[in-house]
Parts: structure tokens; sequence; C-alpha cells
């Protein structure tokens, strides 16, 4: 009886205790970036379900335009998380979720985004990562941030994905802008040469480096096409320069 | 994509101009029922058993598709990823050329 009565009353002393550290934990800055991944999360998933259930076809664009647009409104409040708590790591996950995640979404707050990160967490390995996202990118403000990091950080790894993703984003533009051609090229034959072994989704930097300078190199407009010589579906082997004369269209295509 | 295709082929047809496809599908049999269903007249290299990791994509780097390189008559890249009225624009402006420096000589 008496062990029944001392284990009560320590239940009830500990039990606020409990509770108060269960409070902290609910607050800590990383349960808050864990509660709004989720509730963005839950957003997605519910406008998917209702996307599958829409009866109409307006229902249903307009509930896809939803879906392309959903970041923007969490975008803000990941932003005033980061900068709630700017030496908290958390203030890294959120404000890398804005660069890559939310992007796609057009978010506002992207390019304040890259400026913070390059300005408190150049040394940050993760950026790896951040920078490997950035490669296709549409932001306006990654081609200044992957300058940035390929610059200022002391990891190899992210150098690496800096400079990749910053190549190919000049590459992008180099029809529009010739200089930018010149740079890609260079960028790229540095990382056959210092960053050939680190790995990209499964490939090797170096190896992706090389198919990217035979394109900078002999694909660039103006450049005469390389010829290809291969066999037509029927068997037949024929060439592209057979059409020397002509003005040709060439489409990469497949039915799937 | 066929149907513009299609009609580009045919508006040019007596024209001193190709549509050359590279065609990155495995299955030659199923495709040539495509070819017959879509109507698609013009000529594709084929991009072999690979599929998209083929020789022909792998060479000239193309990571998504369609890709479309549009060249002049000396072989010349002109354009790149030009589709819909570009496209046609891209062919007229290449073909109009092509006559000048002719009617020129």
């Amino acid at each position: 009886m008496l062990r029944i009565t001392t284990a009560i009353l320590m239940a009830l002393l500990v039990a606020p205790l409990v509770q108060a550290q269960d409070k902290a934990k609910k607050d800590s800055p990383q349960a808050q970036y864990q509660a709004l991944v989720n509730e963005f999360r839950q957003a997605q998933l519910d406008l998917s379900t209702a996307y599958r259930a829409a009866k109409t076809k307006d229902e249903q664009v307009k509930l896809r335009r939803q879906m392309t647009t959903i970041g923007t409104g969490y975008t803000p409040r990941f932003m005033k998380l980061a900068k709630d708590h700017p030496t908290s790591p958390v203030a890294f996950d959120a404000l890398s979720w804005i660069v890559t995640g939310a992007s796609r979404f057009g978010g506002k707050e992207a390019g304040e985004a890259l400026e913070l990160l390059a300005k408190n967490h150049v040394d940050d390995k993760r950026l790896a990562t951040v920078s490997e996202r950035l490669r296709l990118s549409g932001l306006r403000e990654a081609p200044g941030f992957l300058e940035t990091v390929l610059e200022k950080s002391p990891h190899r790894e992210v150098q690496a994905q800096a400079c990749y993703s910053l190549a190919t984003q000049l590459k992008k533009s180099a029809s529009r802008t010739p200089e930018h051609q010149a740079r890609a090229e260079k960028l790229f034959e540095r990382i056959t040469k210092e960053f050939a072994d680190i790995p990209s989704r499964g490939r090797a930097l170096g190896t992706l480096a090389k198919a990217e300078l035979f394109e900078v190199r002999n694909l660039g407009i103006g450049k005469t096409a390389p010829d290809i010589v291969a066999k037509d579906l029927d068997g037949v082997e024929f060439k592209l320069s057979d059409y020397r004369g002509k003005v040709v269209v060439i489409d990469f295509w497949g039915h799937w | 994509m066929y149907p513009h295709e299609r009609s580009l082929v045919k508006r040019l047809a007596d024209q001193p101009f190709a549509l050359l496809g590279i065609n990155s599908d495995r299955d030659l049999e199923a495709l040539q029922a495509t070819l017959k269903k879509e109507n698609i007249t013009w000529r594709s290299f084929w991009n072999g058993e690979k599929g998209t990791s083929g020789p022909i994509s792998t060479a000239w780097n193309v990571r998504s598709w369609p890709t479309i390189y549009v060249l002049d008559h000396k072989g010349v890249i002109r354009y790149k990823n030009v589709r819909g009225e570009r496209m046609d624009a891209a062919v007229d402006t290449l073909l109009e050329e092509l006559k000048a420096e002719a009617g020129g000589q």
C-alpha cells in the first residue's frame, strides 16, 4: 500500500515537469520546423485528394493551379522561422526548404534566402545538396549565389556541386549572352580536372562534365553539327550529312 | 507534337527541307504501329536498344525529350529547342536565306 501511494505521489510530482519539458520540445525551433513541413505536406496531400475527386475540368484546372502555387503561402513562415533562430541549425533547413522546395512555386523570399545562406552558412557542408538542387533552378539569384559558394566554401564537395550547377546555369543563357558560353566551358573543364570523382545522382561529375564540354564545344549555335551515321527505323543506314543543302530540323523524340 | 510536325512537313514538301527524327523507343515493333497510326512519314535514326541512353542522344548530351536542333543548308546549328510557331519561323528564315544565297550566285 505504501509503495502504491509513493508511486502515485511521485507521478503527481513528476507530471508537471514532464509536461513542461514536452512543451519546451514542442516549441523548439526543430519542432516548429517539423510542424511546418508536416502542415505543408498535408496541404499538398489534401489538394491531390481533391484533384482526384474533382468532377469538372474547371475544378481540376483550378486545383492544379493551386498545387503549383501552394508553396508561396509557406515561404514567409519558413523565412520567419529562419530569422527568429538565425544561429540554430534549423535556420539552414528552413532557408534551404525555401530555395530548393518552394523555388518551384515562385516564392518571393527565395532571393533573400539565398543571400542569408551565403552570408551565415557558407561553411556548411550541406550546401553541397542545395547547390546540386539549384542546377536547373530558374531563380534569378541562383548564379550569383553559386558563384559565392564556389569561391568561399571550404569543402571540396560543396565547391564541386556549386561549380557544376553554375556551369549548367551559364550554359542555359549562353545563346543570349555569348560570354556565358566561354565561362561555362572553363567551369566544366575545371570539373574534369579538380572534381571529376565527386558523385552526383549516381554518376561522376567528371563524366557528366565531359558530355557537357562536348555539347558546349560542338553543339552550340553557329557550330557545324557533328555527323550522325546510324540505321533508320527500317534498319537502313544513312547519314545526317546526306541532307547537306537542305534546311534540317533534328527532333529527338520518343513515343512514350 | 505530331500534328504540328505533320503540317510542317506537308507545307514544305516541295522545299529544300527535311525533318529528321532521332527516335529513342526501345521496342521497334510497337513503334512501327505508332508510325502508321500517327501518320509519321518522316525519317528517323534509331537510338538503339538502350532507349534514351542510346549512343546518339548520349553523344549529343540530350537530357530531355523532345530536344530540337535546326540546321541551315550548310549543316550549321542555327536554333535550339524552338517549338510550334517558333520552329516554323526558324525554318522559314533559313529557307529564305538559302534562296537569297542561291539567287545571288
